[in-house]
């Protein structure tokens, strides 16, 4: 059991599974914030939504990239793991203000 | 860095060089509609008349709330009408707009409805599942070009070498560097193009938050970026003359400076709210423009009127239509062919490069893996061909309005395209060492069959349609030959080497024999 969770293959998956699922929710709360954010500070809201979504692609795919050349895989779940609670929580917070200021 | 470069390129390998394939067939999609549908091969009429058309679909589509015409261009020459019928499902029917005739249902998705849907889709429908994989293949593709850049250090030396007479891993790896270096920015922009274009799908949750405080925020912003405007029916009817289509059709294109509109659209036919929507075209523009007018029908007033000229949402516009390339340019239609082509050789020879270089690995170690990825690979990049191939001739075989088994002739034609694929999966697995060459072979024949079968079945042989500038048809004749010409060189190509150096996969796992060297890490793929 032991050798299973620290051998290659594992570090492999669990790679993957940082980069596309964690990266994936790392940039969508990207696009959502950003977008949000850009309107705050006066860009009409379709531009400021289109333009985060066309920069969240690259966002991702730069996420990707760090993903497989990061050697330690601790750094990977701070950054992933801890990264996706955070961009969570900050799209639950500004939702919430919504729902006070009807 | 390698060893992703390498893995993620086995696993994305197949769904990529499949993308790819059909997105370069995309590219010339009408051309292919005008081969498969013989009734369409005629020349775009001068100028058109809706008026008089209106009421011919007003008779054929009576109550249909709305109905709409693609208009003719000179690579679609035919209308495509669309109504909904009495139970308002939508029918769809082309029609020579010059003659004012309908075109008899050609029995096929041809082109642009078959192989372009592929490209997108994969033709996966089940929750949308096609268009992330094809999403997760353009980032893969993203990724594999920088991590492939980055293996390169000698990227610039290596563009110049081409070494065909060396082994084949040596050779293959040329021709993945230099199809990789050469077209590096388009493959670059075709997979970033391709992800903006569906924006909506791989962030559906976008604007959530700067439209947060509407109750809606998907359908408001698509209000701001597409310029969504409806009008109720008034439930009364309308005038008996209503204003020209032909005249508001006019004052559109002259709006335009003279750029033509691809679309056209009535709504509420006969009622006193009835409105008509002209679209503009990107016949003369790199980006795919959402340019729309809206006239009330009864005065001929322009009513509403959106234009994408914001920043962000012309620059989305402009990306996407590099990626559609809709406009006309047949200089840059060409390069955009090469290139696509040489996509599919880069991923295809990426993807033998591996196979050589592991097998030998893989079959000592006496893995049964390396027979399976060898017929998928296989299936994959030579079996699709054969079954494009295979779609093509049975189309020129069917007689229209032909059925069987219950399957419209449509159907038909795309059950052949699958089973002759599923059949090269098997017969890729079960003679991997002779799959290869067979397969080229296959591909040969059936390009020669092709082409014969135009000519005997439509009469539109290569020196008529040149003489008569069907360029479509006789384009479409001329890539068969080639096709036939390449496949045959290759087939003669493997043969020589098979017979210098046989190293059948099943004899190879029993008694080792020398198979391909494999380069040293100076090029650090493995």
């Amino acid at each position: 059991m032991k050798r299973f969770f620290l051998s290659p293959a594992f570090g492999m998956v669990q790679r993957l599974v940082l980069a596309l699922g964690g990266g994936y929710v790392l940039s969508a709360s990207f696009v959502m914030l950003a977008g949000w954010g850009l309107a705050q500070l006066g860009m009409a809201r379709g531009e400021a939504v289109v333009l985060s979504m066309m920069v969240g692609f690259l966002v991702f795919l730069g996420l990707i990239l760090w993903a497989f050349a990061e050697r330690t895989l601790v750094r990977l779940w701070v950054v992933f793991g801890g990264g996706s609670l955070v961009g969570i929580g900050l799209v639950q917070l500004v939702s919430a203000s919504f729902a006070a200021t009807p | 860095m390698a060893w992703l470069h390498t893995w993620a390129g086995v696993v994305i390998g197949s769904l990529l060089f499949i993308i790819f394939w059909m997105g370069s067939l995309s590219v010339f999609d009408r051309e292919i509609d005008r081969w498969m549908m013989p009734d369409t091969r005629f020349h775009a009429p001068e100028s058109i008349h809706l008026d008089g058309l209106a009421d011919d679909i007003t008779a054929l589509a009576p109550g249909s709330p709305q109905w709409g015409i693609t208009l003719p261009t000179e690579r679609a020459p035919m209308g495509r009408i669309f109504y909904q019928d009495t139970s308002g499902t939508f029918q769809r029917k082309y029609a020579n707009l010059e003659t004012g005739t309908f075109i008899p249902d050609q029995g096929t998705r041809a082109g642009t409805g078959f192989l372009y849907p592929f490209h997108y889709s994969l033709h996966i429908r089940w929750k949308g599942v096609g268009y992330w994989l094809v999403g997760l293949a353009a980032l893969a593709m993203m990724a594999l070009l920088v991590t492939g850049v980055i293996i390169h250090s000698r990227i610039f030396i290596d563009f110049f070498t081409f070494r065909p007479k060396k082994k084949l891993p040596r050779s293959t790896l040329d021709l993945h560097n230099l199809s990789g270096v050469l077209f590096l920015p388009f493959h670059f922009m075709i997979a970033f193009s391709g992800l903006v274009i569906f924006m909506n799908i791989y962030f559906p949750q976008g604007p959530n938050l700067a439209y947060g405080d509407t109750d809606v925020p998907r359908s408001e912003f698509f209000a701001d970026i597409y310029g969504r405007y409806s009008r109720d029916k008034a439930e009364a009817p309308g005038p008996e003359d209503t204003a020209s289509l032909d005249v508001m059709l006019a004052q559109s294109e002259a709006a335009w400076e003279g750029t033509p509109a691809s679309f056209v659209r009535v709504w509420h036919p006969g009622d006193a709210n009835s409105y008509f929507e002209v679209r503009r075209s990107g016949a003369r523009t790199v980006h795919y423009p959402r340019q729309v007018f809206y006239y009330d029908l009864a005065s001929g007033d322009v009513i509403n009127e959106y234009s994408d000229s914001s920043p962000a949402v012309h620059t989305q516009r402009f990306l996407s239509g590099m990626h559609f390339i809709l406009y006309d340019h047949w200089v840059l239609r060409w390069f955009y062919f090469v290139a696509g082509i040489a996509g599919c050789i880069l991923i295809a020879t990426g993807f033998v490069y591996w196979m050589e270089t592991r097998r030998k690995k893989h079959e000592k170690m006496g893995l049964k893996g390396v027979r399976i990825v060898h017929g998928l690979t296989i299936g994959s990049v030579t079996g699709i061909l054969v079954a494009t191939l295979a779609f093509f001739v049975i189309n020129r075989l069917l007689p229209l309005n032909t059925e069987f088994l219950g399957l419209s002739r449509a159907a038909l034609e795309i059950a052949v395209f699958y089973l002759v694929w599923v059949a090269t999966f098997a017969h890729a697995f079960f003679r991997p060492s002779r799959a290869w060459l067979e397969q080229t072979w296959v591909i040969a024949g059936l390009s020669v069959l092709a082409f014969v079968l135009n000519g005997l079945t439509t009469g539109d042989h290569l020196f008529r349609s040149i003489s008569e500038g069907l360029w479509a048809v006789a384009g479409m004749d001329l890539m068969l030959l080639f096709s036939a010409v390449v496949a045959a060189l290759m087939a003669r190509r493997l043969q020589k080497k098979q017979t210098s150096e046989p190293v059948p996969i099943k004899q190879a796992a029993a008694a080792p024999s020398p198979a391909p060297r494999v380069p040293k890490p100076e090029v650090a793929h493995g």
